[in-house]
């Protein structure tokens, strides 16, 4: 493991999604820590498209000679909608100390990485959470109107976070050093919610850090066109409202079977540790 | 071993249990200190009981699995198990004391050869102690039939058997019977009493545990007392009974709550079934009164429509037109998308509603409604009054509402602003509040921005791109201030890349460097291929870039670029303020957004329009140098670009937004320093001053005293002229509305 290298996973289901990519690629390369070494999940892409792509975004890097760039190509017939297995595609090609992950139509800010890394150095916590805003797009061919910024995701600790998420998927940041390798991974079978689980098994069993809870370390675009996961005004169908229900059944199944470890428990202040002690009943406790 | 039927095996409970266990109890006490053959011994368990008092025990059975399961589960010195058949005993001859054979007989046929089998084996005065069950009472009374019995026998062919084989014998019958029992007590007794109970067995003389004792007594011999038994059925027995009574009570109870369950059931179908009858009945007799109220609104409007096309006289006429014309609700492309016979007539659409559509009631823009406000107001409706005309008079100041998709009390109520300026708010959120990103009524999307006709479409694409872009040259100017290197290579490094991405209409480019601080490193400016310029100090920014741009149109380039060396350019970029450059005329400044925070200030989402350029990365073209001579010097650092950007609008060019060219510009929370607070008062002050902003002067005159600095006297004072439109300081160091 490179102590000092920081892996982001790059995840994309869309070849066509290029400019977005490279927008998100750009906003790696303006980043103050260095060495990084980016990961591209492609979804099921062509070899022609991976060539083009590959081609397009390695021009955004131009001059980052401390920056990698590596592509990986899930192929498999199943899952179908890959988004999980895409990153534990890049979890598996990881080799660096700290790891990231960026969807590929968002963007991290310059300084995001390297506060979020010296805060986990200082605090000895496996994960360091910043704030992300939410910027509400408008679609074009090849490029977005911002027509607001918000700043809706509210939560000041883990307690906040097995309640309701509030950290997308690009806020944190995991020491890998601190960790056991199998609880990186994503569960293949969630096509929702699948970084909540996530979070859910991952702040359950290691310790947190909410020192940067303040600081706003990225952008998550909210587009008018339904393309989010989340569920706008154009995704709102039946298909999609019944699908993220289950997801959110889902999630209060892990709430209800997940142990908080002594060593959570102890970060809590929680005095008498309890072995037992789940994510559903720590939430009552915490009410 | 399971219990098949075929043979006993201990477990089994009920009258089977005591039976076979009763019977090797029974002759246990015969064979006490003798050698036993236990032939059939089946499971085994039999062979066990007579081994704790026997010499020497053998039992054998037909089936090998039989035998091997008892020699595994019933080991002791005095026991052993063979296979063997009752008519070939795998014994010598007279070689046991005693043959047991219970439950056997009737499981074959051979009964003669068993007999001489038995007769053989026991010793001479051995014993035999056997069983068979009674054909009369066991199979033929209850009719029932047992599939492992073979041959069974009536009582007389039992006896018979056994007396033709023996010289003596003694019969004994066995039942399993509830009733009472009187039993002779003591040594004497005639009846040894067995207890079976949580699976052990406890034996006494007589009756174990008797409850009553009688007596018969006398001075003479005692006649023959004999012991008795008094059978019941055990149906007639009193636990039985209890237990039937229970039952029947259950029983009871269970079907009266069947019932209960069944006439609740009924009664909440019925239920069910009468509200689900009664919102029908509801909803039906609502459906009524709506279709009722629809016709009625539609024949009170179209007879508003035709007293309102009849009496307008000519002064309403013209009222009504100045009204519309000043109110700035009258959406020119709304109502021509909406209105396809006005479209195709070539009519001016204004025109059109003022002389006939209003009264036709056709709307002036999406967020105003003739049918609602009618609708909703029946005070307008009955007076016949002009429903817009209304609404702009005293309507929204009332907190009426224009449509369904806009409230007038919420926008006020959300945005101070305008509520502080006074201003109508439909007519607000027209003209600016779409592209600010504000929304009509609370929960809203910003519809009319993501929803753009295809004519404002074709507009957008029209001032982005060009079809065939000239071929053109391009400077671009970086002025240094103390840069890191590596910040400055990034800067430079990414020009270069994107320079090359215009594919081939770019025909000569060039870099230009100039120093305001410490003199760049001659070699990292020529690995990057820039030129460096010979710099004057400290000069200020814009007099910096008026340098780089002075040499770069006079060297005949077409554009400059101006950028702030702590950036970096998305490789898409340099192309994309090209194309929009070439788009407008070239008449243009265009900035690109500023990454990945760009500065909140609105732009039209159409024409990209915006109030002023950033220099973090800004394009002037040749035109708009010659039209405002660059940068005014006067400005050291800020609003250097505001100004450039608001002359070039006086001056009639336009200023627009690159929403496709992103500029890296790291904007973080710097700690306070008062030299750069004091270089934004000084600027700002000087912009106030030039372009008439009294108020925004004075207020930063005020926050220059409060923090104690001192702000030189101005060099510049008033010297453009009123540019109502242009100059915006409504809005402090933003200089124009904000999307956030």
């Amino acid at each position: 493991m490179n102590s000092n290298m920081l892996d982001v996973i790059v995840r994309i289901h869309d070849p066509r999604r290029l400019d977005e990519l490279k927008r998100c690629v750009f906003s790696i390369a303006c980043q103050s820590y260095r060495p990084i070494t980016i990961n591209i999940c492609c979804q099921r892409f062509s070899g022609a498209d991976l060539e083009a792509v590959s081609a397009q975004v390695a021009t955004v890097l131009v001059g980052n000679h401390d920056i990698a760039l590596k592509f990986h190509n899930f192929g498999a017939v199943y899952p179908a909608d890959a988004r999980s297995a895409l990153l534990n595609m890049g979890v598996k090609a990881a080799q660096g100390r700290h790891l990231a992950f960026l969807d590929y139509d968002d963007v991290i800010f310059p300084n995001a990485y390297a506060q979020l890394i010296e805060d986990l150095n200082a605090s000895g916590a496996a994960i360091s959470f910043g704030r992300i805003n939410v910027k509400h797009v408008m679609v074009q061919d090849d490029y977005q109107i911002v027509l607001r910024r918000e700043r809706p995701f509210k939560g000041e600790n883990v307690v906040h976070l097995f309640k309701g998420n509030f950290c997308p998927i690009h806020s944190f940041v995991i020491d890998r050093g601190k960790v056991d390798p199998a609880d990186i991974y994503f569960d293949q079978s969630l096509t929702r919610n699948e970084d909540y689980d996530f979070l859910l098994r991952f702040c359950s069993s290691y310790v947190a850090s909410f020192n940067m809870r303040e600081t706003v370390m990225g952008d998550y675009y909210c587009k008018s066109d339904g393309s989010n996961t989340i569920l706008v005004q154009a995704s709102f169908n039946e298909e999609n409202v019944a699908a993220w229900k289950l997801a959110e059944d889902l999630v209060e199944l892990r709430r209800e079977i997940l142990y908080v470890s002594p060593a959570v428990q102890r970060a809590l202040g929680i005095a008498e540790i309890d072995p037992k002690l789940t994510i559903k009943r720590l939430i009552a406790t915490e009410a | 071993m399971d219990f098949t039927g075929e043979r006993f095996v201990p477990g089994a409970n009920g009258n089977i249990d005591l039976e076979h266990m009763h019977r090797y109890m029974h002759a246990a006490r015969v064979v006490r200190g003798k050698s036993v053959l236990d032939i059939a011994s089946g499971e085994g368990y039999g062979s066990a009981i007579l081994a704790r008092s026997a010499a020497r025990v053998i039992g054998v059975d037909i089936s090998a699995e039989a035998v091997a399961h008892a020699a595994q589960f019933y080991k002791a010195d005095n026991l052993e198990y063979f296979v063997g058949s009752c008519a070939e005993i795998p014994l010598g001859d007279s070689s046991v004391d005693v043959v047991v054979s219970f439950e056997t007989l009737e499981h074959h046929d051979q009964h003669e050869e068993m007999f001489l089998e038995i007769r053989r084996i026991l010793k001479p005065g051995g014993v035999l102690i056997i069983s068979s069950p009674d054909k009369d009472n066991y199979t033929i009374k209850p009719a029932r039939t047992n599939e492992y019995h073979v041959k069974e026998l009536f009582s007389n062919e039992f006896k018979a058997l056994v007396a033709k084989h023996f010289k003596q014998y003694k019969f004994l019958t066995q039942k399993v019977i509830f009733g009472s029992v009187i039993a002779s007590e003591g040594a004497c007794a005639a009846t040894t009493g067995i207890m079976k109970s949580a699976g052990s067995y406890r034996e006494s003389e007589g009756l174990y545990e008797p409850l009553y004792w009688l007596a018969v007594a006398s001075d003479n011999p005692l006649p023959r007392i004999e012991s008795s038994v008094l059978e019941q059925h055990i149906d007639e027995s009193e636990v039985v009974m209890e237990w039937r009574a229970l039952m029947t009570r259950r029983e009871l109870r269970i079907s009266q709550l069947d019932e209960s369950l069944a006439q609740l059931t009924r009664d909440s179908e019925a239920r069910a079934k009468d509200l689900a009858d009664s919102f029908a009945s509801q909803i039906a007799d609502r459906d009524a009164h709506i279709a009722w109220l629809q016709s009625t609104l539609v024949r009170e409007v179209s007879s508003i429509s035709a007293r309102l096309r009849t009496s307008r006289s000519r002064g309403a006429t013209r009222r009504f037109s100045k009204i519309v014309r000043a109110s700035g609700l009258f959406d020119r492309e709304y109502y021509l998308r909406t209105n396809e016979d006005v479209r195709n007539s070539g009519l001016d659409p204004l025109e059109h509603f003022i002389k006939s559509g209003a009264s036709e009631l056709r709307n002036p823009n999406a967020f105003f409604d003739y049918s609602y406000y009618l609708l909703n107001n029946s005070d307008v409706r009955m007076s016949g009054a002009e429903s817009l005309e209304h609404y702009i008079n005293c309507g929204w100041r009332e907190g009426r509402q224009p449509s369904a998709h806009f409230d007038v009390e919420w926008y006020l109520s959300t945005y101070a602003d305008v509520r502080r300026a006074g201003i109508e708010p439909l007519r607000h959120y027209l003209a600016t509040g779409i592209n600010e990103g504000r929304i009509p009524k609370s929960g809203a999307n910003s519809i009319t921005v993501a929803s753009l006709s295809d004519g404002d479409k074709q507009r957008q694409r029209k001032s982005l791109f060009v079809d065939s872009p000239s071929r053109c040259s391009v400077a671009i100017g970086v002025v240094t201030y103390n840069n890191p290197k590596a910040e400055l290579r990034r800067c430079l490094t990414s020009a270069r890349t994107a320079l090359s991405h215009p594919s081939g209409y770019v025909v000569r480019s060039e870099l230009l460097l100039i120093d305001h601080g410490e003199a760049t490193d001659t070699s990292l400016a020529s690995a990057c291929g820039a030129t460096q310029i010979r710099g004057r100090g400290n000069i200020g920014f814009g007099a910096a870039h008026n340098e780089l741009m002075r040499k770069a149109f006079a060297d005949g380039f077409d554009y400059y670029i101006a950028v702030n060396p702590d950036g970096a350019f998305h490789p898409s970029a340099i192309d994309a303020l090209l194309q929009m450059a070439q788009a407008n005329g070239d008449k243009t400044i265009v900035e690109a957004l500023q990454f990945p925070e760009e500065h909140p200030k609105v732009y039209d989402p159409v024409t990209f329009d915006t109030p002023w350029a950033s220099g973090a990365c800004m394009l002037i073209t040749r035109a708009v140098y010659e039209a405002v001579a660059g940068f005014d010097e006067r400005f050291f650092m800020y609003c250097d670009d505001v100004d450039i950007s608001w002359r070039a609008r006086a001056a009639g060019m336009t200023v627009k937004t690159c929403p496709r060219a992103l500029f890296f510009h790291p904007v973080s929370d710097r700690p306070f320093s008062e030299s750069t607070h004091k270089s934004f008062l000084a600027s700002g002050i000087a912009l106030a001053r030039k372009w008439g902003g009294a108020e925004f002067e004075s207020g930063l005159l005020k926050e220059a005293k409060r923090f104690g600095l001192q702000v030189e006297d101005a060099t510049v004072e008033r010297s453009v002229p009123p540019s109502p439109g242009i100059a915006d300081f409504g809005h402090l160091f933003s200089f124009a509305p904000t999307r956030w």
